[in-house]
């Protein structure tokens, strides 16, 4: 399974990273900012996307509608610290399968995983 | 200039912490206006306290009136922060429907005050909070207290010593209303060594697994 983290921090790519599930063969992918999440997406066979909302420039917003525009979605679970219910509201709108607040624990990623059929 | 009080991982985590309290700051706002609020990337940098007045003297801030409330906090680390909003505040806040509601449609200069005094905690407190509480540090505030319009914003800031540290500025708007709203936290430099120590810890930790 190839995972794309996308994540303005460090930190927060670490965390997540931490939070996949450990048994599973998984290639990780990271994209720091939205314009190299969408060329990631464009040049990788992404089979799961973690995406963070507030980023400089292209946001997490923008690259959802980017994808959704384009019919090129991966499987994207919302990763954010902004926990507006209306965030939720909108990143599902635009195609993505959860909308998860920081920090993600592995065993809410695994459910979440396992309800898509991800598992 | 002195050199970075922070290495680069470091005040990227640090980064990182506001950003999640400011999340939880921005949901707690949205729930008590009804409105949803955009947020921006924390900006931090290091600074002389003194520069801090600068921030305000460019950009869209630099034509409009302002209102600050301020509120220092202490314990583990010390600091100050402040919560400055644009003289559009009011008018705009007033035709929020859950405001308006709170306050029977026409809230008195009183009313006002109070609430970019309540604005300014919850905000503030989900700020520094963001950074105390992932670092395992208590952290204590007092009252929030109105400072006023920009020429007391400006005596304040310019009236303390020289103290060199760490300047969070966040920027917050609520989608559909122009006004504008800043949030400064000072981190002075003996504070920055103990959340230093504190960033070491959790950053090792991640490392380790």
């Amino acid at each position: 399974m190839r995972v794309l983290i996308v994540d303005d921090s460090r930190l927060a790519r670490m965390m997540l990273r931490k939070a996949l599930p450990p048994d599973l063969l998984i290639d990780v992918v990271e994209a720091s900012d939205g314009d190299e999440a969408l060329r990631c997406v464009e040049t990788n066979q992404i089979d799961l996307m973690l995406l963070d909302l507030t980023m400089p420039a292209r946001d997490g917003y923008q690259v959802l509608k980017t994808l959704h525009e384009s019919g090129r979605t991966p499987p994207t679970i919302v990763v954010s610290a902004d926990a507006q219910s209306l965030a939720a509201e909108r990143v599902m709108q635009l195609g993505a399968l959860a909308f998860v607040k920081k920090s993600l624990k592995p065993a809410e990623l695994t459910e979440i995983l396992q309800r898509a059929g991800l598992l | 200039m002195k050199p970075a009080l922070l290495s680069a991982d470091k005040l990227d985590a640090l980064r990182e912490l506001v950003n999640m309290g400011m999340g939880a700051a921005g949901a707690a706002l949205a729930q008590a206006l009804g409105a949803f609020v955009e947020l921006t990337v924390p900006d931090l940098g290091f600074t002389d306290r003194r520069s801090l007045a600068g921030l305000l003297d460019g950009g869209p801030w630099a034509k409009l009136d302002l209102e600050a409330v301020r509120q220092p906090f202490f314990g583990a680390f010390t600091g100050e922060s402040m919560m400055i909003f644009d003289e559009r505040v009011h008018a705009q806040l007033a035709d929020l429907p859950a405001y308006a509601l709170a306050t029977g449609g026409k809230p008195t200069t009183a009313e006002q005050q109070e609430t970019l005094l309540d604005l300014a905690n919850v905000v503030i407190g989900a700020c520094v909070g963001g950074i105390a509480e992932p670092l395992q540090e208590n952290v204590s505030f007092a009252a929030p207290e109105r400072l006023g319009a920009r020429s007391e914003v400006r005596a304040y800031l310019s009236h303390e010593a020289v103290a060199w540290g760490l300047i969070v500025n966040v920027d917050f708007k609520l989608e559909g209303r122009s006004f504008l709203s800043r949030v400064l936290v000072f981190l002075p430099e003996h504070s920055l060594e103990r959340i230093d120590q504190a960033l070491t810890q959790l950053l090792d930790g991640l490392a380790a697994g």
